[in-house]
């Protein structure tokens, strides 16, 4: 039986990172007793799918992973014991059984809406300086890492790019909204949907941060941002 | 008489700024397993301050059954802070903010006591960073009742004197008992309404609490300690001495099977279950070995029952015995194969093996299909040497434990020296490097390509120890000693490592250090100095100049032999080991002879056992069995 949990990381622990998540969630289901199928070879692993990562300080309303297991159990069983056993900001939102013989969870991915909350600058600048990435062809940034530098051409990920109409207003799930919105007018939310491309994707921080190429500086570390919606292929 | 429990930082200020910082889930807890309690239904706040980087703390056997213990009191609350890593300083020093204890994010000055747990000297200037970022201040005199009860435990606690001016108490020996002696004092003072001086006079009256600004030293015109007394406070002194606290049985102890298992991993990352305090083995360079004593062992029934809860509620998939040479323990096949059936299909670990085939023999049980390495720790090349440092193991030993691990599978060898031992010589040192050399020469006899990691450190003398009044050799020496080694240790499948100079000899100088060396402290602390035990991060330049500033002889603190008959800054504070056992255990090493392990043989008369009644206490030979 393979199982897709769809959870939610929320905001108190934005902050870890994907490997961090793949262990901590591997540990409750081993704590929750979900009978996990493990990997052949010298050193089985759980088998689990965890899609697409979520980088270090990005929450997520609608995460998920699959996990196959040795035999069946109820779908409720399964939401109660792991609920049971989830860190505190982890929460279940649903529990699907995956048909057999479909593709993975990672390459069925199409798109991530994401939710932006700035600080720091003003709706209309930063609405313009989206309009202007949009009409641009190619936005080419450095991404450096650890161990490379290379360039990603940011602009064909993004597929949408909106300044939202203004703060409190939007329907935005709980545990993702910031604590204080409402009066604070440097206060800007915004929405960005982004394409995943066999596995292939970028991060909203990283156009926040090319946006200085159209006149508005930002600290892209300080702005909020939460995925809103993972979209899948449909069959 | 509760303080303002205001959070001085909001989540939204923090989750702003954490982005800016390397690993940031370090300072936001939510934990599995953390404790929060409702600061209004306590009257006792206590925060375990860890002066290392969370990944260290947050595994550390020691907090954890801290942590557990003081929960589990009545209208206790205690909650963790660990030292920030420099970015983290940095923001916040910018933000004006607190350090925090990450389950109520309250600020450290907030709390009733800060409790510190003291594992190694180069964390000292931690310490200092984090009372100040805490908003405590600096020196135990310029606090006052407003101010929480700074206390320190932990090995070092035994030798701090250099941390005296900064820690208002130190708690000795076994923290599970002496913590709750601290609390309940500490709660009877808070009511009294008295003032801060009568709090730190009733804490040197708990047995193992040391209250270093009670005592006033005396020094010779060589500089070294004359003597150490009790002041005398209108008719009132404390202890001429204090003794260390000593459970007398483990198997009795408070464990937490419920342990905080941190989100992101710590340095250990597994299920822990310590199956027995203290060693009696006797290397006569080993703190803990004689700091420990004596060996109080769990019943096997109890580890197996207290391994499969954690692992059950943890969700680990390795288990972990521990104690300072597991290979001892009375049962340890047993102990181990039963393990090894456990239904959530963990591995079992042991860490600190013994130099023998014994010990290779639980490696292989343990191996589990996966025959990455194996650590042995022969800490001398040559025979000569082993037996100055009681390390009693001969050379066959180690060839018949190298020869078991190539037959059992293993081909990576690790093997863990000193260089610079009293009494060294360059034969011995050599000796290190033929030592790996024949091991490895055995592995390609018996067909394999072996692979072997010789890591070696330089030796650093430690208070309560039978080396304690030797020289830390010069970095310029151990460095000769280093290449000597280097020279022989060349070749194929052979690795050589070896330890920074610098920190062996910063290591020196506070292991062994008087409270005159507070002022080095507070003013490599003021010059930026933190995390001194991350070499990538150690400055030589800064920790000369603060040395020279302050008027601090190296020499005399690391690289001189000290006379048999030296008051030592420690001398008032006693681990049970009699300093006349000590003492005879250096003569012996002089003479290469060895000491047995009280384990199963006679007494050897260090003291321990009639001057702290306690005995040793291994499982299944309890009284009445």
């Amino acid at each position: 039986m393979i199982v897709r949990v769809i959870y939610e990381k929320g905001d108190k622990v934005r902050f870890l990172g994907h490997l961090d998540i793949v262990r901590v969630v591997q540990m409750s289901v081993a704590r929750a007793g979900w009978p996990v199928k493990m990997s052949e070879g010298f050193s089985p692993k759980p088998r689990m799918d965890f899609g697409s990562p979520l980088p270090v300080g990005v929450a997520g309303y609608e995460e998920m992973f699959e996990v196959v297991l040795t035999e069946a159990r109820p779908l409720d069983w399964l939401a109660r014991t792991l609920s049971a056993q989830f860190p505190s900001d982890f929460r279940i939102r649903e529990i699907l059984p995956v048909p057999p013989g479909r593709e993975s969870l990672s390459e069925s991915i199409v798109a991530s809406v994401y939710d932006l909350d700035l600080k720091g600058v003003e709706a209309s600048a930063l609405s313009r300086a989206f309009d202007a990435f949009m009409a641009d062809e190619s936005v080419l940034l450095e991404i450096t890492r650890p161990k490379e530098t290379r360039q990603v051409d940011l602009r064909p990920f993004v597929l949408e790019a909106l300044v939202l109409p203004s703060t409190g207003e939007i329907d935005r799930p709980a545990a993702c909204s910031p604590a204080h919105a409402g009066q604070d007018n440097t206060r800007v939310l915004a929405s960005m949907t982004v394409r995943h491309d066999r596995g292939r994707t970028i991060r909203p921080q990283w156009v926040l941060s090319s946006l200085d190429r159209y006149g508005l500086v930002l600290d892209a570390r300080e702005t909020i941002i939460d995925r809103r919606k993972i979209l899948l292929e449909q069959h | 008489m509760l303080r303002v429990n205001r959070e001085e930082i909001t989540w939204e200020d923090l989750r702003r700024e954490l982005g800016k910082v390397e690993k940031p889930a370090r300072y936001t807890g939510g934990e599995i397993n953390a404790i929060r309690k409702d600061p209004e239904k306590v009257d006792v706040r206590f925060a375990l301050a860890f002066p290392d980087v969370y990944e260290v703390g947050a595994s550390h056997l020691g907090s954890q059954i801290l942590y557990y213990v003081i929960n589990s009191m009545d209208r206790v609350a205690c909650e963790r802070t660990y030292a920030p890593w420099k970015d983290m300083e940095e923001l916040l020093r910018r933000k004006n903010w607190p350090l925090y204890t990450l389950e109520s994010r309250a600020p450290l000055y907030a709390f009733d006591i800060v409790g510190f747990s003291l594992q190694y000297e180069l964390t000292y200037t931690n310490v200092l960073a984090m009372l100040e970022l805490g908003g405590i201040p600096l020196r135990s005199k310029d606090r006052d009742e407003s101010h929480p009860l700074v206390i320190a435990g932990g090995p070092v606690a035994l030798s701090a004197e250099p941390l005296a001016d900064f820690i208002d108490a130190f708690a000795l020996g076994d923290g599970e008992e002496v913590v709750g002696d601290i609390i309940s004092v500490y709660k009877d003072w808070r009511v009294s309404g008295k003032p801060r001086s009568f709090l730190l006079r009733e804490l040197s009256q708990i047995p193992g609490v040391y209250v270093p600004s009670l005592y006033e030293v005396f020094y010779n015109p060589d500089n070294t300690v004359s003597r150490i007394s009790p002041r005398n406070l209108d008719g009132f002194s404390a202890p001429e001495r204090v003794h260390r606290r000593v459970l007398k049985s483990l198997e009795s102890a408070p464990y937490p099977t419920k342990p905080l298992i941190p989100l992101i991993p710590p340095i250990h990352d597994r299920a822990v279950v310590e199956i027995f305090r203290g060693c009696t083995q006797g290397c006569r360079f080993c703190q803990a070995g004689m700091i420990y004593r004596p060996v109080r062992e769990r019943e096997p029934e109890t580890i197996e029952k207290m391994a499969l809860e954690i692992l059950e509620r943890s969700g680990f998939n390795e288990v972990s015995l521990v104690s300072l040479s597991s290979a001892d323990y009375t049962y340890i096949k047993d102990l181990v194969s039963n393990l090894l059936k456990n239904p959530c299909g963990a591995k079992v670990s042991l860490p600190s093996l013994r130099v023998d085939s014994f010990s290779v023999g639980l490696a292989e049980m343990l191996g589990g299909g996966t025959k990455s390495g194996l650590t042995l720790a022969p800490e001398a090349g040559s025979q000569r040497m082993r037996d100055i440092i009681n390390k009693r193991v001969t050379e066959e030993d180690i060839l018949a434990a190298a020869e078991s691990a190539f037959s059992a599978g293993y081909s990576h060898i690790k093997l863990y020296f000193m260089i610079g031992l009293p009494g060294e010589t360059d034969e011995d040192v050599v000796a290190i490097g033929k030592l790996a050399q024949e091991i490895r020469r055995l592995g390609r006899n018996m067909g394999k390509r072996p692979s072997i990691v010789v890591s070696v450190s330089g030796f650093v003398p430690k208070a309560h120890t039978p080396f304690q009044w030797e020289p830390c050799l010069r970095p310029e020496e151990i460095m000769r000693r280093q290449r000597l080694l280097g020279s022989v240790l060349r070749g194929p499948g052979l690795e050589y490592r070896y330890h920074d100079v610098r920190l062996t000899r910063l290591e020196a100088v506070f292991s062994r250090g008087d409270r005159r060396l507070a002022s080095a402290l507070e003013l490599a602390f003021k010059k930026g100095r933190r995390f001194d035990a991350w070499t990538d991060d150690y400055k030589q330049e800064e920790w000369d100049a603060v040395f020279e500033e302050s008027g601090v002889d190296v020499d005399f603190y690391a690289h001189r032999e000290r006379s048999e008959d030296e008051v030592f800054p420690w001398d008032h504070l006693s681990s049970g080991v009699r300093k006349s056992y000590l003492l005879r255990e250096r003569r012996l090493a002089m003479q290469e002879a060895k000491t047995p392990d009280c384990r199963g043989a006679d007494c050897t008369g260090c003291g321990v056992c009639p001057d702290l009644g306690v005995k040793v206490d291994l499982a299944g030979r309890r009284d009445g069995q």
